[in-house]
């Protein structure tokens, strides 16, 4: 038998499907589909949507055929299918409903193809029913070769910086990625925030898109990859995320950092970042062109995140290594004492930092900087350099700080110190936060520090 | 409210789009034990007085779908026009298969020829549709029956309902 691996490039939607059916008393049913879904070796799955007697027929009888046109060489197959199970919600749901989307914007019907569910088929025989036809000369597949050197070049990595900067470097040379984002999940799964990005006007580092809105947001949800290869105006994330805000009444200060992604992509793919059953983030990459990605692309993906996943615990736990901190690191600042609100006092110009603690948002001269526990670690930072008259400090300290409660398991510190590194270059150019070695860093002032809390 | 149902219930409008060389054509059956079959439709052509359909297979790939009309079964086609997606499914039994007459060979050609234009301007390659569309000239059966009913099939709520004669 054909293996169904090979048929793959058929699942794409490019070419309409056939499916027949037949009822207990022996009528048969055909129809077009626009949707057949690729879920393992021996699997598929169709889009349950308005073809009601399809549905009664294989409830009544299981037994279905459909036919498959290759949209490369022309290649037709038969397959023999058995109906297992419907599902209505859940990863292979949403796959098919995000697929589903895309084909029905490049169909002009986004309000006609509605997915009610996705009913899963044995596959019990495939044929190949056309004499075999000619195909194109056989080019070099260079891609496992690309992600060799990917995964080489990442397993060269120690830090977290170096990781993201390495990963979206890699992905634009070697595949021709224009536009990629690489999301890490907060604590509580309910968002993702931007950890890089690649490829943008403003990275939109420290913007945020909540678990369940968008592509990014249902891809991390659902645990499960999302490819697009049409304009999909329902997985628009600015159209999703305007909606969402409006639902959430969230204010103009907690959308400070404005998303980076294309207003309009006309292909996306989101990848979620796993290790075990523990959602770490997205990788996520967007074109302006229609088709960009393939299953192969999305197969890739796959491979690289799940050796990012390795790769982010690993560093994470290299930064909790037990290092003590040399205060003769770095110059020295004139620290004031505790019951003044100023640091670096006597040097030319002041910064005015207001925190705010309900949600840890930082203003650095009234202008927005960051929020959540990326903000919270600034702060502790700044309150330890007033208090403490030091400048170095260590990882390990910051996951011990009581003030700062950072979860025993998966605190994410040096995501944050990332992120927060990241925004300071964005925002300012007086706050430094510049590595010593692993696990210990500096904060580097320009001017003198005045704190404001509430 | 009237539905097409029963002998005679084609429309000429209906004819028209059945046999509209533009048209894909893709027909099933079944077998005893209720697993179905599929064949390619190459052409179509309806008998004069709106009551019987034929239309053309190539043997070659449709040697199920034969043998399960050849045992009366009941049979299903389903027509599409692919630049508006409007589609119709037609039911029927009493099926025959029978030889192709030497005129109609030209027929299946010119039907080709047109299909191919229609796909083509919707963005596939001459090429591609060649390979696509091929089929044997020495191998065309002809299937002749009688449609007993015809259902709307173009995407959207009313899909698989029976079609309303108003309409056509």
């Amino acid at each position: 038998m054909v293996s169904l691996d090979k048929l793959r490039p058929c699942f794409e939607g490019i070419i309409p499907s056939v499916l027949a059916t037949c009822n207990r008393d022996g009528i048969p049913n055909i129809s077009y589909i626009s949707n057949v879904h690729y879920v393992d070796e021996c699997h598929v799955a169709l889009t349950f949507q308005f073809f009601n007697k399809t549905h009664q027929n294989i409830i009544e009888n299981p037994h279905a055929k459909i036919n498959l046109i290759d949209p490369e060489s022309a290649a037709e197959y038969r397959l023999h299918l058995l109906y297992r199970r419907t599902e209505s919600s859940g990863p292979l749901y949403e796959e098919m409903r995000a697929k589903l989307a895309s084909i029905a914007e490049i169909s002009g019907m986004q309000n006609v193809f509605k997915l009610k569910g996705a009913d899963v088929y044995k596959v019990l025989s495939i044929e190949q029913v056309s004499k075999p036809v000619d195909t194109p000369a056989s080019c070099l597949d260079s891609s496992m070769f690309k992600l060799r050197q990917i995964l080489a070049d990442l397993n060269k990595i120690n830090d977290l910086a170096s990781l993201t900067e390495v990963l979206l470097r890699s992905l634009k040379t070697s595949f021709n990625f224009e536009y990629i984002m690489l999301l890490l999940a907060d604590d509580h799964n309910e968002f993702l925030y931007t950890l890089d990005s690649l490829g943008y006007e403003s990275s939109g580092v420290g913007s945020e898109v909540p678990f369940g809105v968008g592509t990014i947001g249902i891809c991390a949800k659902n645990k499960t990859p999302l490819r697009i290869v049409h304009t999909a105006a329902e997985y628009s994330y600015h159209k999703a995320l305007d909606t969402y805000n409006s639902q959430q009444k969230v204010t103009a200060l907690e959308r400070n950092i404005d998303f980076p992604g294309l207003t309009q992509p006309r292909s996306q793919m989101a990848i979620p970042i796993m290790v075990g059953q523990r959602l770490l983030g997205v990788i996520y990459l967007e074109s302006k062109s229609d088709l960009r990605f393939s299953f192969k692309d999305e197969d890739l993906l796959l491979a690289i995140s799940a050796y990012v996943g390795q790769k982010l615990i690993v560093t994470q736990a290299a930064g909790n290594k037990k290092i003590d901190v040399d205060s003769s690191y770095g110059s020295s600042l004139n620290y004031s004492d505790k019951s003044n609100n100023i640091i670096g006092q006597g040097k030319v110009g002041t910064l005015k930092i207001r925190y705010l603690p309900q949600d840890g948002s930082i203003f650095v001269d009234q202008e927005y900087l960051i929020k959540g526990v990326a903000g919270k670690i600034l702060w502790r930072l700044f309150e330890l350099s007033r208090e403490e008259k030091r400048h170095s400090f260590s990882n390990r300290e910051l996951r011990v700080d009581k003030n700062l409660q950072l979860p025993e398991v998966g605190d994410n510190l040096e995501a944050r110190l990332v992120l927060l590194k990241r925004r300071l270059i964005e925002k300012t150019q007086d706050i430094r936060i510049v590595t010593i070695k692993r696990g210990v860093f500096e904060l580097k002032l320009t001017k003198s520090i005045e704190l404001q809390q509430g | 409210m009237s539905h097409l149902k029963g002998n005679h219930i084609l429309t000429q409008k209906l004819a028209d789009f059945i046999v509209d060389p533009r048209v894909t054509i893709d027909a099933c059956s079944r077998n005893i034990q209720l697993v179905p079959s599929i064949a390619r439709g190459l052409a179509c052509r309806v008998g004069q007085q709106l009551s019987d359909i034929s239309f053309w297979v190539d043997a070659t790939c449709s040697e199920e779908f034969l043998a399960d009309v050849s045992l009366g079964h009941e049979i299903a086609l389903v027509f599409c026009l692919p630049s508006s997606h409007q589609t119709i499914q037609v039911k029927g039994h009493s099926a025959t298969c029978n030889a192709i007459a030497i005129e109609d060979v030209t027929f299946i050609e010119s039907k080709t020829q047109l299909l191919t234009a229609e796909l083509t301007a919707l963005g596939f390659s001459p090429d591609y549709c060649k390979k696509m569309l091929d089929y044997g000239q020495n191998t065309i059966v002809e299937v002749c029956f009688q449609p007993t009913a015809i259902f709307e099939q173009s995407p959207g709520a009313n899909a698989g309902n029976m079609l309303e004669v108003s309409q056509w």
